[in-house]
């Protein structure tokens, strides 16, 4: 049986240059967060150096140069793809040189053992055993560059001990893509690649992510 | 014989506020108050504990600056126990009939049809419930911050919308175009509005 994750994350993050003061919850569109939701939102702050609200399901942070939604709620995931999508339609002159679909899940591991089998079958400790007594993994990040498909970026995929669940592993996907290189574009070809690589990155996250439930 | 040491120049006017001078910063210093721009979307919710691994360069550059703050952790999260993705077959009144089945692979063959009350579904969603439209079905535990699981059914629809508000413009004047051509004349406004629509 499929295992379960105990924590899914989901952070959608673009670098470019923003302005953090436009991004309210009170100034977004009917379209994007109802009149209710706006109105009980939990902002932190808004200054032209940073935004910060947040929402049951989301916290959005704008800094100068980094725009970041995230979310914990996997149902949700559609929404905040949505959000973001819908919000730099309207904001499409914002120049976006980067952006990223990163996913995040914490599972359980079934023992002690099967937890160190994951470590020794991803590193395997043959060679760190003649430098240290006891050698653990602590991190480990496989990176795809270039993409498999025609867009410049990579993925990748990092694996590390869950620092939320003992004994557990954190899995963290990285699918990052680079928009317009060195020319600055704005913000619709980001759009038209959230748009195209949204589903391929979601079908690419479970395959991962199911890949890795089997190890536990 | 004389040895000139090397002075460091160091003029009058360097002193003065706005005034040229040539000091040279190191590196470090440079990028701790202008770094680079970030250069990477990764995100970390998973930090490890205090460790005296040196960091290259200091997290906040680009001067001084606000940070975000500490965000409370207010959001909810969820266990999804099992996933469903579908489409909608049809709609009665305030209910919608849907065709699903299981995402996980162990269960990926059986197919089975629900009926879902309009109002099981976001209010900004409910638009986009609509025969053919795609659908995700989660069953779980919703995690509240207080740490209480609550057992949840929840529906949603995928909000990325197909085309951009640009795209629909060029169709729709790509459609006026070839309305002209055809000389369709007095037709080509209701033509348009149809177009728009398949578009």
């Amino acid at each position: 049986m499929q295992k379960l994750p105990q924590l899914r994350g989901l952070t959608l993050a673009m670098v470019g240059d923003f302005n953090p003061t436009i991004f309210q919850p009170k100034c977004s569109s009917e379209n994007l967060l109802t009149v209710e939701e706006a109105d009980s939102a939990n902002v932190q702050v808004i200054h032209p150096d940073v935004t910060s609200f947040g929402l049951p399901w989301i916290t959005l942070t704008v800094q100068r140069e980094r725009f970041e939604v995230t979310c914990a709620a996997q149902p949700y995931f559609e929404r905040v793809a949505g959000l973001v999508s819908q919000t730099f339609e309207l904001l499409r002159h914002t120049p976006i040189r980067l952006m990223g679909i990163n996913n995040e899940a914490h599972y359980r591991a079934s023992s002690i053992d099967g937890w160190h089998s994951i470590g020794d079958t991803l590193a395997p400790k043959k060679f760190w055993t003649e430098v240290f007594p006891s050698p653990g993994l602590q991190s480990i990040t496989i990176r795809q560059i270039p993409r498999t498909d025609d867009l410049d970026g990579y993925r990748q995929v990092t694996i590390e001990p869950s620092v939320k669940t003992t004994p557990g592993v954190y899995i963290a996907i990285n699918d990052h893509f680079v928009i317009g290189g060195q020319e600055v574009l704005g913000a619709t070809k980001a759009i038209e690649v959230l748009r195209t690589k949204w589903s391929d990155s979601v079908a690419f996250t479970e395959c991962v992510f199911s890949k890795f439930s089997e190890l536990l | 014989m004389s040895v000139r040491i090397a002075q460091k120049k160091e003029p009058t006017s360097a002193k003065q506020i706005g005034a040229f001078h040539d000091i040279s910063l190191r590196k470090e210093r440079i990028q701790a108050a202008f770094g680079e721009a970030p250069n990477s979307t990764d995100s970390d919710t998973n930090p490890s504990v205090v460790s005296t691994t040196m960091v290259p360069r200091p997290p906040h550059p680009r001067g001084i600056r606000l940070i975000p703050p500490p965000t409370d952790n207010l959001m909810i999260g969820f266990v999804t126990e099992q996933r469903w993705q579908g489409y909608v077959t049809a709609i009665e009144g305030d209910k919608f009939h849907v065709v699903v089945y299981d995402t996980s692979l162990e269960y990926e063959d059986e197919v089975e049809e629900v009926e879902f009350e309009c109002q099981e579904v976001a209010t900004l969603m409910r638009p986009l419930i609509v025969p053919g439209a795609i659908l995700f079905w989660d069953i779980g535990f919703q995690v509240e911050p207080s740490g209480q699981r609550l057992r949840q059914s929840i529906v949603s629809f995928p909000m990325i919308p197909f085309d951009t508000k640009e795209e629909r413009l060029q169709a729709r004047a790509r459609a006026r175009a070839r309305f002209q051509e055809l000389g369709w004349g007095k037709t080509s406004e209701n033509g348009t509005e149809q177009s728009q629509e398949s578009a």
